[in-house]
């Protein structure tokens, strides 16, 4: 198969940071319950307080270009330091993506097709996620932009539709939140949204070109943002004080469109928008999850890893957590175990590299 | 290569295909056996068009519910069949059930309809008195919970009880629950009432100090037939119903909310009476502290044209038009103070104007709130209104007038 | 141990055959002609067998009339008339050649030279060369003497007229289309291009068969590499048989087991020459009038000839009714599906009432009540193509009023399903590029939609999304101009810009050569200037 080897544009790989930050659209309703009419503050702080660890992440990748993580943790930490944390990194992205499984199956199962048992939704997504990273993520990138375009529409669809039912008084007052609820906020959508682009480390080594991989990269994220602001203008405006009970705000507000009797519900139309950016997300998730491995273990391929991932990730998902509730409860763990992974190794890694003189130039014998 | 090796490689190929063939097929048919389980068919689903809420006589302590529930084979030949009753059968039926909440109230239903009930076309919940009287937040609790049940339905409550509404007959609609929606949704045209849907009660109910109003139905009897009317809204305190408005407060509490739609204002110029028709209507509203005093400032501009007058003196004219704007002034200075009367008796801030002080003074607000009970009835009302005649039909004057 | 016998008497009986049975036929190509007529001649009836229609004409030559000559054809390939004006007559009664050379061996060159009215003769030497000739249809004339043999083009056979095309019709544009002859179909290119950069390669593809097959391009426009591209693979061809395109299409395409045709076919010179123009390179097989053209992308499933012909608005509407019809016909049943059983809250509520009530004797759950009905108009639509013509409207009544009608009233199937199905059907047959592809879909899209609902219909859509992107032909990938975007291409893809807009040709297709319209400034002719 071909497609493993293709190499993606950077703009393709924009829109594959779009696409990709999408899929943490359910993460809002979370943001939304304790900030109340302030989350559109906490959108744009976390993307100012993320963008400077996105750099760098792209430092990294520039610095040794056509190295994906895995193999920049070997250089700059030793073989044996390195792997370890490579294997951590493993975990991470598994627990990641066996995540966002959860967090989507969930979302299906509460809303929109309660009766079906939950493992055949579990076995579609996995095994649709593994087709799509069978076909390479040059095949994914590429996806992203339809699936990019048809959240884009459906945002904005629902946006024009609405504007009859919104009250731009429901944003005051402004500032209400308390400060450690604010920085509690930041932090979050820092962590789960923005800086989880930390697995397309793994993705750069199949870019065609580096130039002008932050502008991208950055402007791919601000657009992402932007696409978070409508919404959540979407739902504050809306739903006003009530968004904050209702465990998926955008859903609940698309549910009040009414028009002429027969434009109602179109809660599905959102539905499918958010699948489709999730298949993006848990694509790369599981992408970089497979590559690592497959490098770690020194495999030419990493298609044998595909199913065998995929079954982890679904077993890993139905044990994780008893409940929906201990689920919305674990994005509060989950952003202290992301930690280090997202806002402490990349740093220290550039430092490493800058102390020890990394890459060493052609010819030198690298330790 | 040697046949026996080309062979092998044969069988090696044909092993591996088996093998996907073999491992799709295993994944595939368990999903196939479960897949189609949340399926429902259309002919089996219980559709149910209206809900209401009454007390149970049996037993006080639960809740009985009222479920309209369609008969979509009857609708063509009730339509058909005209008018007449007796030998055309009713499209929809009114099936009962009773427990402690609803949840089990609507399970109940299993044990005489043949499935769970479908709530996700559900039009209207009529609420009766006793059990608005008795607080409606523990009903309604399931309701906003299940993911059926649209955030549009209306919400409306009943003079005397659920039952008797739901079981008026519906003239011009097919169902009464189809009837009961249609007329909530007219009454915009005289903004004496208003259509309160389940999402405004999930948003008024997060707000510590407003007050929640809900339209009231009322059956009226005109000899033979009798008919749905609605009229005037009722007030809640936290979720229990401890009064009314009637039309003209109504409009008042419209009048300061800016939800008038369009309605009638009568005036009396001399011995000659002059309807107007509200055409749109815009309000301001907007809170001040002076002094440790809240005064919220009410801004009202009002557009209106001349619909009919009596007499056959002409007051279409620049100097009637002008006496008629401050009639009709006085007319809506009149509903308001009606309106705040009566939310300051009843100590229900139905306005809102906790929440505009909120938006506004929030650090102030965090001071008053708990106590707002008590500093509602000391707020003062700045009212200014501005009104205007735009027209007066298609006439200049009237067919029969002096000269 | 029966295997082990078996295997000694296939030995055995092998073993038993004569000789003569194993050589003959594998050497034809290689051999060369004796110099004795007789000889000759008995070569070739061991090699054509006695056929009825092989004719084997023996004459004197003129001048001496000493020398024999013999002519071999095939009855109802040649042109009989020519063969008796063109060769028979100057052979027979001219008397002024002389045939011998100066060193006495005999010259068949002055014979084509000088004494053959014909314009195309080629010299012979290899007897499998010589075969082939005669089966197409040319006069093979041997000489006695002579180691070489003369092919005269004498082809002539009844042949279908060039007639409108019977799949691609249009409303406005030329009304020819190709036919089974491969030189018909050559000149028909030829003559949309007079250019002499337009080539044409032959090749024999086919061991039977051995059936001619032309590869036009037009030189510096084709995409680089293409062309050397398709002779690899139609070198690769190891088959008894090319009895039409579609074989070459299923040997050179890039996805064998894909439901989706990376390679485009069409029955119009319009069509082909304007993909010849846009770099595409085009294959005609002889014996089909489809002719095939590579690369293909999805987007020219929707593209027609007659899309240039008329006004720009005009076809871009055409455009998005034919995407729309494409969407719709894969979808439609699995839309009714997932939202009758599955999501009903998005129906309005009156029509459920409606919809409700039509239902309300069916047995069936839906999913079974669309697979019935889809599988039903399959077998209608391939029963309407199969059928003789007298019998066809006998076909259409009892589709419509029989199965429609009556299958509603006795309680089979629901009127909605009927109505679903009937705009399913119509609208495949606005995009008819894609037939094949599009009923697998749809069945694909059915099931899943049955057992997941809106889900299903999702998840379905970007597998074929995925796979769609990672499909490409002949190095293009399959979804551009979409996936990679190209401008230039996106002015002919969902809409259709005026054509003075699109200067360029597509990317993927060309190299340098890229410019195909100077840039038209329109605007001035608006205001009523005259052209510069």
């Amino acid at each position: 198969m071909n497609g493993n080897n293709e190499k993606i544009k950077p703009s393709q790989l924009m829109v594959l940071f779009i696409g990709f930050i999408n899929g943490s659209v359910l993460l809002l309703s979370l943001v939304d319950s304790s900030m109340k009419q302030d989350t559109w503050l906490v959108i744009i702080s976390g993307y100012i307080v993320s963008v400077p660890f996105i750099l760098t992440y792209i430092f990294l990748s520039k610095k040794f270009p056509g190295k994906n993580l895995t193999e920049i943790n070997d250089i700059i930490f030793g073989k044996a330091l390195g792997k370890i944390i490579s294997i951590c990194y493993i975990i991470f992205f598994i627990l990641l993506f066996s995540y966002n499984y959860r967090q989507i199956v969930e979302f299906y199962s509460g809303y929109i097709l309660s009766d079906t048992p939950q493992i055949i939704l579990y076995i579609t997504i996995a095994l649709l996620c593994a087709y799509a990273v069978k076909k390479g993520i040059a095949a994914i990138a590429k996806v992203s932009m339809y699936t990019v375009a048809f959240a884009v529409f459906v945002v904005m669809l629902t946006f024009i539709l609405l504007i009859g039912n919104m009250d731009f008084s429901n944003f005051m007052p402004v500032f209400e939140a308390t400060p450690e609820d604010f920085i509690h906020s930041t932090y979050t959508m820092a962590c789960i949204p923005y800086c989880e682009v930390i697995c397309f480390l793994m993705v750069m080594p199949y870019l065609s070109s580096g130039k002008k991989l932050g502008r991208y990269a950055i402007a791919g994220t601000g657009i992402a943002m932007l696409f978070f602001l409508v919404i959540i203008i979407q739902v504050t405006t809306t739903l006003g004080p009530s968004s904050a009970i209702f465990s998926e705000g955008s859903f609940q507000s698309v549910r009040l469109i009414d028009i002429g009797e027969f434009l109602t519900r179109m809660e599905l139309l959102v539905a499918l928008g958010i699948t489709a950016s999730m298949f993006i997300k848990i694509s790369v998730f599981k992408f970089a999850a497979v590559k690592s491995v497959s490098h770690l273990l020194r495999m030419k391929t990493y298609t044998p890893l595909l199913l065998p991932m995929a079954a982890i990730g679904i077993v890993t998902a139905l044990i994780a957590y008893g409940s929906t509730i201990e689920n919305a409860e674990n994005a509060n763990y989950h952003i202290v175990f992301a930690l280090p992974f997202e806002f402490i190794i990349p740093p220290l890694s550039l430092l490493v590299a800058k102390i020890r003189k990394l890459p060493k130039k052609a010819g030198e014998s690298v330790p | 290569m040697s046949p026996e090796g080309r062979k092998a490689k044969k069988m090696r190929k044909m092993g591996k295909k088996l093998k996907i063939v073999a491992l799709l097929l295993l994944i595939c048919l368990p999903m196939l056996m479960q897949a189609g389980c949340g399926a429902r068919e259309l002919n089996e689903l219980v559709i149910v068009m209206g809900i209401g809420m009454d007390t149970d006589t049996e037993n006080p302590d639960n809740i009985k519910l009222v479920a309209q529930i369609v008969l979509p084979n009857n609708i063509g030949q009730s339509s058909s069949a005209g008018g007449s009753s007796g030998s055309s059968e009713k499209a929809y039926c009114n099936v009962e059930s009773a427990a402690e909440n609803t949840f089990e109230a609507i399970r109940e239903y299993t044990h005489k309809v043949c499935n769970k009930l479908y709530i996700a076309h559900n039009q209207v919940f009529v609420i009766g008195r006793e059990v608005a009287e008795r607080g409606i937040a523990d009903y309604l609790d399931f309701f906003i919970r299940a993911k059926e049940t649209r955030p549009t339905t209306t919400i409306v409550i009943a003079d005397t009880t659920a039952a008797e509404i739901l079981d008026v007959e519906a003239k011009m609609n097919l169902l009464p629950a189809i009837n009961v929606n249609k007329l909530i949704e007219a009454q915009a045209e005289n903004s004496q009432s208003r259509e309160i849907n389940v999402q405004d009660y999930v948003s008024t109910m997060q707000s510590e100090t407003t007050s929640f109003v809900a339209p009231m139905i009322h059956i009226l009897q005109e000899g033979e037939n009798q008919f749905l009317s609605i009229k005037g809204m009722a007030v809640f305190k936290e979720d229990k119903m401890t009064g009314e408005l009637d039309e003209d407060e109504t409009r008042g509490f419209l009048w300061i909310k800016g939800w008038i739609e369009s309605g009638v204002i009568n005036i009396t110029a001399g011995d000659q009476q002059v309807a107007t028709e509200i055409v749109s209507a815009k309000t301001e509203l907007s809170a001040e502290i002076k002094d440790g005093e809240i005064i919220m400032n009410i801004k009202i501009t009002e557009d209106g044209v001349i619909a009919t007058q009596t007499g056959t003196v002409n007051l279409a004219t620049l100097m009637g038009i002008g006496e008629i704007e401050a009639l009709v002034k006085e007319e809506i200075l009149n509903e308001l103070t009606l309106a705040l009367k009566k939310a300051k008796e009843l100590n229900a801030d139905i306005f809102g104007f906790g929440e505009v002080l909120h938006q506004h003074y929030s650090k102030e607000w965090e001071g008053i709130r708990e106590d707002w009970d008590t500093v509602f009835s000391k707020v003062k009302v700045n009212i200014e209104i501005e009104t205007n005649i735009s027209g007066a039909g298609i006439i200049t004057e009237p067919a029969l007038s002096e000269e | 141990m029966f295997g082990y016998i078996k295997k000694i008497r296939r030995y055995l009986s092998t073993k038993n055959q004569p000789d003569s049975k194993k050589e003959p036929k594998k050497a034809a190509a290689k051999l060369s002609l004796f110099g004795s007529l007789d000889k000759n001649l008995a070569l070739f009836k061991e090699y054509l067998g006695e056929s009825s229609d092989v004719i084997v004409k023996e004459f004197r030559l003129g001048g001496d009339a000493r020398t024999r000559g013999a002519l071999l054809m095939i009855d109802g390939l040649v042109n009989n008339e020519i063969v008796d004006l063109a060769i028979l007559k100057p052979l027979m009664y001219d008397t002024g050649f002389k045939l011998k050379t100066d060193s006495g061996a005999l010259d068949i060159d002055s014979i084509s030279k000088g004494f053959l009215s014909s314009h195309e003769v080629n010299k012979l030497s290899a007897v499998g060369e010589m075969l082939h000739d005669v089966l197409s249809g040319n006069t093979v004339l041997l000489v006695d003497g002579a180691k070489e043999a003369l092919s005269v083009g004498t082809r002539k056979w009844e042949k279908r007229g060039i007639e409108s095309p019977q799949t691609e019709t249009v409303v406005r544009g030329p009304r020819e289309g190709f036919t089974e002859t491969l030189r018909i179909n050559t000149s028909l290119l030829r003559r949309k291009i007079k250019n002499p950069n337009l080539r044409l390669e032959a090749l024999k593809v086919g061991r039977q068969t051995k059936t001619d097959v032309c590869i036009v391009y037009i030189k510096d426009i084709v995409k680089p590499g293409l062309v050397e591209e398709i002779k690899i693979r139609m070198a690769e061809i190891k088959t008894d048989s090319i009895l039409d395109s579609g074989y070459i299409e299923a040997y050179i395409e890039d996805a064998p087991y894909s439901i989706f045709s990376t390679v485009g076919n069409s029955e119009r010179p319009d069509t082909i020459a304007g993909r010849l123009l846009e770099g595409h390179a085009a294959i005609i097989v002889d014996g089909s009038p489809f002719v095939l053209t590579v690369p293909m992308v999805f987007i020219e499933s929707f593209q027609t000839a007659e899309d240039y012909y008329i006004r720009p608005y005009y076809a871009t509407s055409l455009r998005a009714i034919r995407l729309f019809c494409y969407f719709i016909t894969i979808l439609a049943p699995a839309l009714y599906v997932a939202l009758t059983t599955f999501h009903q809250e998005l129906i309005p509520t009156q029509l459920l009432f409606t919809m409700t009530a039509g239902l309300s004797g069916v047995p069936f759950p839906a999913l079974v009540e669309a697979l019935i009905m889809v599988v039903m108009f399959d077998i209608l639509k391939e029963a309407g193509v199969r059928l003789p013509k007298p019998i066809g409207s006998a076909v259409s009544i009892v589709g419509a009023l029989v199965i429609g009608q009556s299958a509603v009233t006795a309680g089979l199937i629901g009127p909605f399903m009927i109505i679903v199905v009937s705009i399913t059907a119509i609208a495949n047959f606005v995009v008819p590029a894609q037939s094949d592809s599009i009923s697998l879909l749809r069945y694909f899209f059915l099931i899943l939609a049955g057992l997941l609902g809106g889900f299903g219909i999702t998840a379905g859509a970007l597998f074929v999304l995925v796979y769609l992107v990672s499909l490409k032909s002949f190095g293009v990938q399959y979804l551009s101009p979409i996936t990679p975007l190209s401008r230039q291409g996106m002015k002919d893809c969902f809409v259709r810009m005026p054509l003075w807009s699109m200067i360029k040709r597509p990317f993927m297709m060309t190299g340098k050569n890229n410019i195909r319209r100077e840039p038209l400034d329109v605007s001035r002719r608006q205001k009523g200037e005259k052209d510069a």
